[in-house]
């Protein structure tokens, strides 16, 4: 076949390809309306059976054409009512009946992790003594975590008491995430491990100890407290503290306090002190003043008095009474932080004639910098009365200690600062300009390797044969350069359909696992482990409230949300607090990681999950470390101001988590563009593609991004990108490899592309000291942010990404190419060099020297049908795959939207990718230009913040 | 207090004129003053034909203070209730004219003259709001306010004596029905005449899952309730706010609005803060449970719910049980 012909018919198979794309991605609607009709039958075939005790006549005829769907339904009902025995007796029958109980129990002998994860979901629909004695065998064989857990969680709900020592063993020797969703599930067993408890207290392992002691925690009886105090003497630090902190909390009546006050271990001196806040009477109260100048437990002293004092305000005298007259400094300081939390009481009785007492303390109070109650009790009081005795009492003071001036300058109101006659607070100073010294040899070896790389190539090719004339030797060097692009264009886009493969097998895994996890299981105690939401907020007062709200409504077990003023220089603050009540309270913050001054953190009692940060401008990336500081759960999630988290989004992350066999030190989400989108309150409405042009090819480029990318990158175990707007990590791990990358923490480095950084960064460390981790990628975890519509800010925003991608590309450069890091080094690291930092320039002269070619004639109809069907036809072809993966279980957008989109995925090889790849060229320009010192640099805030696709 | 020797005559003088209007403990003006300011804005009010109201709110918990703090104790927690009232007199300028008096016993009077019945009953409720959150004593502070309108009593005969009389004793008697309704409620007209039960029991569902909501209606349904559902907090609580039902039955994770922030908004008000609610989730731990009892839900339910027991708790609690 001549090469003509060739590229015609290759022309036409992948236009036939795209057709038959577009034609599935549109009619997927019809094929999902027959499921659902199935569905719809399975259900009122139940409410049937369970309603009546009798089965419809064509009920066997049904569970044997759609057994899954028919035990699916089943399981879901069962998730959300308790059926009562009869109603389940009789599912059980109809199952039986149908010979679905051995199916299951075959399927747990399967090769298929999938399918023995799916027998144990179903089997406990089918209790017989059968399923149980193999469900409890399976528990004992099973590898795989997510797997084991699910046998767990059926044995579980069948009550299986029999299964109980199977499923502690398997405890021994594994992760600890694991270990700690197995507890949760463990506790439903309660009764039955008590008759175990003796035995199992003589057990060794590490594992097992820590699980009795949570035990004891929630069942308390003497024989776990024996254990208890036994396990406080052991040489396992670790087991030492967690079983003297069960101690401390579950059975404070029958701690011996005397002696743990003078415990060696500082540790444990502390959890003793503060136990004593949950005994409020005056033994507790005598045993806390005699430690009080102990100033390694001072913390939990003051904890434990102010609880006491909550609890049982009768001692409010006593603990005032030993302030006044208590001769040791520390003590004296204890006595008067716990005082300071009751400002309004104190200032009330100010007017009262004997108020020297009041008095004598609220100056204490001020003197040792507890100003943010006077301040915050000044603000709100309405009295003038006790406005006037309190101001005198500030003046008094300021007379004697002019330091105190500060604080009130900064929050107290100008109001009370003019009575005061004291200024107000000068505006925080400018920050001042990011470091970021890139490495500029490399970034020139980058410009002249991919200007020059294929030019030079070419050039060579074309002068190995013989002399023509000029004319034919231009002619010859554009046939060869034009050939190199369409061989560039084939190899990216065969990349993409092997990246897509993985993504299929990845996001099809996915879905038929976050199938098997109801709600009752995920929502158990400890099985999904404690997230806390980073939000940092530049300038956000417009959104910030709507944004908190949706944040605050979440399902998720257990989460708070931290939001990081970061210096705001419109009402973001006043907005916050004023919407949730909130107050300034003094906590007590970890510096784990150096940032900008924290100015204070705010609170409100009745949104305990809430806590909102004000401090000094420092950049996106130095508010997630202050977040990170105030953090007090297990992973943390970043997430940028100005996207909206759906509803499950944390739950369908954290369902990855189970399933992975190592720890999961980094997780990424989904992100959609929100512009069209209907929002109200803080909850999507209406998910519709956008409106503008611009924005609507940025949908096509996320979807493409993240499904063709970041799933198959995902599987492939070499995941490197995880988005600013939506990424959950592990906050230990973070913080032990020094926090994201800001001038104040330990490299001395900003970066604009700080997400990204990171992820690498944890690869980095954890490959170094090889401990196994793995990074997730969940294809249904949905944030849906704003993106830009003009060009100019379109344009900046990917400056900026390009800068970051460089920025990484030689500040870890060491890792390209290094066997040391595995796969990320070998393919991920590459992939990013040759595509995405040396691919742009190669794509700007293709596209120009096609054009020349073009105008020139100098190109063959064969060759240009070649390079429109790898680059065009192909590029549609990957774009339509990914959008139908996208949507693999649930359709987010309208047909009439769909149609836009195929149409736009068209649309966009003409001008729009071309346009990309040249914004690229321009970032890589513009930041030579920058670091060369030509440019002067423009700081911006978050207000645009960090994206990366 | 400083021996009475020390001071010049003519201010001891003053101190008991001072005595004889304003009460020792809170130094606001005491009973008799009250009845003697009440006959005389009675008829202003009636003349000028605007609105005025009385408030007459008790300190419920002043026994449980004494006992445990002492009568010292108890003074404080009065003199708390009077700042109380002052601070929200000086928070606008045109409550400056309002009157607030300490009667006898821990009971406080505060006149608003013309004002509008809601804008009373808005006072009346963020007073208790204020009262429960209040850090001014030691302990929480909880109250009870009897609400009179003067409007009631316009179209009555009697001396304007004989009215104010009659007005004093309403409000100390619709006092008395707040206090035995609970803590921490408002008692006014409306209340009294019964006109929150009515003959057919409205549920509202506030559940977002569509299945779970399916099968709860048809359990309720076929137990012969009229049910309503919502999926978001927020229109749940419109609805609740302009057709109150007799029992709320609310998930706790739902969106715009979660189950704590509905409980929340309804406890603003006591009408509908006396509807029985029920909180039902699948995530129900010991943080969450803290926080039920802070927001005084008294039922919370772990899913998957027994329907049974769900049925069978929203009869007893419709039938005239316990709320």
């Amino acid at each position: 076949m001549s090469g003509a012909a060739t590229a015609w018919l290759l022309f036409f198979i992948v236009l036939g390809l795209d057709a038959v794309a577009a034609v599935v991605f549109l009619s997927a609607r019809l094929r999902r309306a027959g499921v659902e009709r199935t569905r719809a039958r399975a259900r009122s075939l139940i409410a049937e059976l369970t309603g009546t005790g009798m089965p419809a006549a064509d009920l066997p005829r049904f569970i044997r054409r759609s057994r899954w769907i028919f035990l699916e339904e089943c399981a879901r009902i069962t998730d959300s009512v308790a059926l009562s025995a009869a109603q389940r007796s009789a599912i059980q029958d109809a199952l039986v009946q149908a010979r679905v109980d051995v199916a299951l129990i075959r399927d747990l002998h399967s090769r298929s992790g999938y399918r023995r994860a799916r027998a144990a979901t179903f089997l406990p629909l089918v209790p017989t003594r059968a399923a149980s004695i193999s469900l409890i065998r399976a528990v004992e064989t099973e590898r795989r975590h997510g797997v084991k857990l699910l046998l767990a969680e059926g044995l579980t709900r069948m009550g299986e008491d029999f299964a109980v020592p199977s499923i502690i063993d398997s405890l021994a020797g594994e992760p600890r995430l694991y270990q700690r969703s197995l507890w949760g599930l463990l506790m439903e067993f309660g009764d039955s491990i008590a008759t175990l408890f003796p035995l199992l207290a003589q057990r060794e392992e590490k594992e097992i100890q820590s699980f009795l002691i949570h035990y004891a925690s929630h069942y308390p009886s003497t024989e776990a407290r024996d254990y208890l105090v036994s396990r406080v003497d052991s040489p396992d630090l670790d087991i030492s503290h967690m079983a003297f902190g069960v101690l401390a909390s579950a059975y404070p009546s029958s701690l011996d306090h005397e002696r743990y006050l003078g415990h060696d271990d500082f540790f444990i001196r502390n959890l003793a002190a503060e136990s004593l806040g949950s005994q409020p009477t005056a033994r507790s109260l005598a045993l806390l003043f005699d430690h009080l100048d102990d100033a390694l437990t001072r913390r939990s002293s003051v904890l434990a008095l102010t609880a006491i004092v909550r609890a049982r305000p009768q001692h409010f005298r006593a603990v005032m009474l030993r302030c006044l007259n208590d001769p040791r400094p520390m003590a004296h300081a204890a006595l008067v932080e716990v005082l300071s939390t009751y400002v309004d009481y104190l200032m009330g009785k100010l007017l009262l004639p004997d108020s020297q007492a009041a008095e004598r303390v609220l100056k204490e109070i001020i003197e040792h910098g507890k100003t943010s109650e006077v301040i915050n009790f000044l603000n709100r009081n309405a009295d003038p009365q006790i406005e006037t005795r309190a101001l005198s009492l500030l003046k008094e003071l300021l007379a004697q200690d002019p330091s105190a001036a500060e604080k009130l300058r900064s929050y107290l109101s100008p109001r009370l600062l003019e009575a005061l006659q004291l200024p107000p607070a000068p505006p925080p100073a400018q920050a001042t300009k990011r470091r970021e010294h890139p490495d500029l040899p490399l970034l020139y070896t980058f410009l002249v390797v991919g200007v020059g790389l294929v030019p030079a190539v070419c050039v060579a090719l074309t002068l190995s044969g013989t002399f023509a004339g000029f004319g034919e030797m231009v002619q010859r060097f554009l046939a060869v350069f034009n050939s190199a692009f369409a061989a560039y264009a084939l190899t990216l886009n065969a990349l993409y359909f092997l990246l897509l493969a993985f993504s299929f097998l990845g996001v099809r895994d996915q879905a038929r696992k976050a199938g098997l996890m109801g709600n009752s299981f995920l929502f158990k105690e400890n099985v999904v482990p404690s997230i806390s939401i980073i939000t940092p907020a530049f300038n956000e007062e417009a959104s910030i409230v709507e944004n908190v709200n949706s944040l605050l409504t979440l399902r998720y077990p257990d989460y708070e949300v931290i939001v990081v003023n970061d210096g705001s220089k419109d009402h973001t603050l006043d907005v916050l607090i004023s919407y949730f009540g909130l107050e300034r309270t003094d906590v007590f913050i970890h510096r784990y990681l150096s940032t900008q001054e924290i100015r204070g953190v705010y609170a409100n009692k009745l949104y305990p999950e809430l806590l909102v940060i004000d401090k000094e401008n420092g950049g996106k990336a130095d508010s997630l470390n202050a977040g990170i500081n105030v953090a007090r759960k297990e992973y943390f999630a970043g997430i940028d101001a100005d996207s909206m988290l759906e509803r499950d989004a944390l739950l369908n992350l954290a369902g990855l988590f189970l399933f992975a066999d190592e720890e999961v030190v980094a997780a990424g989400g989904n992100i959609f563009p929100v512009n069209g989108c209907t929002v109200r309150k803080g909850a999507l409405v209406e998910t519709r593609i956008p409106r503008h042009p611009i924005a609507r090819f940025q949908t096509i480029e996320y979807i493409r991004a993240f499904m063709a990318g970041r799933v198959g990158w995902a599987r492939l175990k070499s995941l490197l990108i995880i988005s600013g707007a939506f990424g959950v990590f592990h906050r230990r791990r973070v913080v032990d490899a020094h926090g994201y990358l800001t001038r104040s923490e330990h490299y001395l480095k900003d970066t604009v592309g700080e997400d990204m950084e990171l992820v690498v960064r944890l690869t980095r460390r954890l490959r170094e000291s090889k401990t196994p981790f793995s990074v997730q990628y969940a294809y249904n975890a949905n944030c849906w942010t704003e993106v830009p519509e003009k060009l100019k800010t379109l344009n900046r925003q990917r400056d900026r990404w390009h800068r970051g991608l460089l920025d990484i590309m030689t500040f870890h450069s060491h890792m390209i190419f290094n066997p040391r890091y595995g796969r990320s080094g070998l393919i991920g690291f590459p992939y990013f060099l040759i595509f995405e930092v040396l691919g742009p320039w190669f794509e700007a002269e293709g596209f120009v020297v096609l054009i020349a070619s073009l105008a020139l004639g100098a190109i063959g109809i064969p060759l240009f049908l070649l390079i429109f069907t790898a680059t065009v036809l192909l590029g549609v072809l990957v774009s339509l795959a990914s959008l139908m993966i996208a949507e693999y279980r649930k359709e987010y957008f309208p047909l009439r939207d769909k149609v836009m989109l195929v149409f736009y995925s068209i649309l966009e090889n003409f001008g729009f990718r071309q346009l990309m790849s040249l914004l690229r060229v321009r970032g890589f320009v513009r930041m030579l230009a920058r670091v060369g010192g030509w440019g002067q640099m423009e700081r911006r805030g978050l207000g645009t913040a960090a994206k990366k696709t | 207090m400083a021996p009475m020797e020390a001071q010049p005559l003519p201010e001891r003088g003053l101190e008991k004129a001072n005595r004889l209007i304003n009460d020792l403990v809170t130094g606001l003006p005491n009973e008799h003053l009250f009845h003697l300011s009440l006959p005389d804005e009675f008829v202003r009010a009636r003349e000028a034909e605007t609105n005025g109201a009385l408030l007459a709110i008790k300190l419920d918990n002043i026994i449980a203070i004494n006992s445990v703090h002492g009568r010292e104790g108890g003074d404080e927690a009065l003199r708390a209730v009077a700042q109380i009232l002052s601070s929200y007199r000086a928070g606008a300028p045109e409550r400056s004219s309002s009157l607030a008096f300490k009667l006898s016993g821990p009971v406080f009077g505060y006149f608003i003259p013309s004002c509008s019945a809601p804008a009373a009953r808005q006072a009346a409720e963020y007073l208790l709001s204020v009262a429960s959150q209040s850090e001014l004593f030691l302990e929480r502070l909880t109250i009870s306010v009897g609400l009179v309108n003067m409007y009631e009593f316009f179209m009555e005969e009697g001396t304007q004596q004989q009215l104010a009389l009659r007005i004093e004793q309403t409000a100390l008697y619709r006092m008395g029905i707040a206090e035995s309704q609970g803590r921490n409620t408002v008692c006014d007209a409306s209340d009294t005449s019964e006109a929150a039960t009515s003959a057919h029991p409205t549920i509202l569902v506030v559940e977002p899952d569509p299945l779970s909501i399916e099968l709860l209606i048809q359990a309720l349904e076929s137990a012969g309730f009229v049910v309503h559902s919502r999926e978001d907090g927020e229109s749940a609580v419109a609805f609740i706010q302009a057709t109150p039902p007799s029992l709320v039955i609310c998930e706790a994770m739902t969106p715009r609005l979660n189950g704590f922030d509905i409980r929340q908004r309804l406890r603003a008000s006591s009408l509908w803060n006396a509807i029985p609610f029920i909180l039902v989730s699948h995530k129900k731990n010991e943080d969450l449970i803290r926080k039920a009892v802070e927001n005084d839900i008294r039922y919370f339910f772990r899913k998957p719910l027994s329907i049974a027991e769900v049925v069978g708790l929203a009869g007893n609690l419709l039938k005239g049980g316990e709320r």
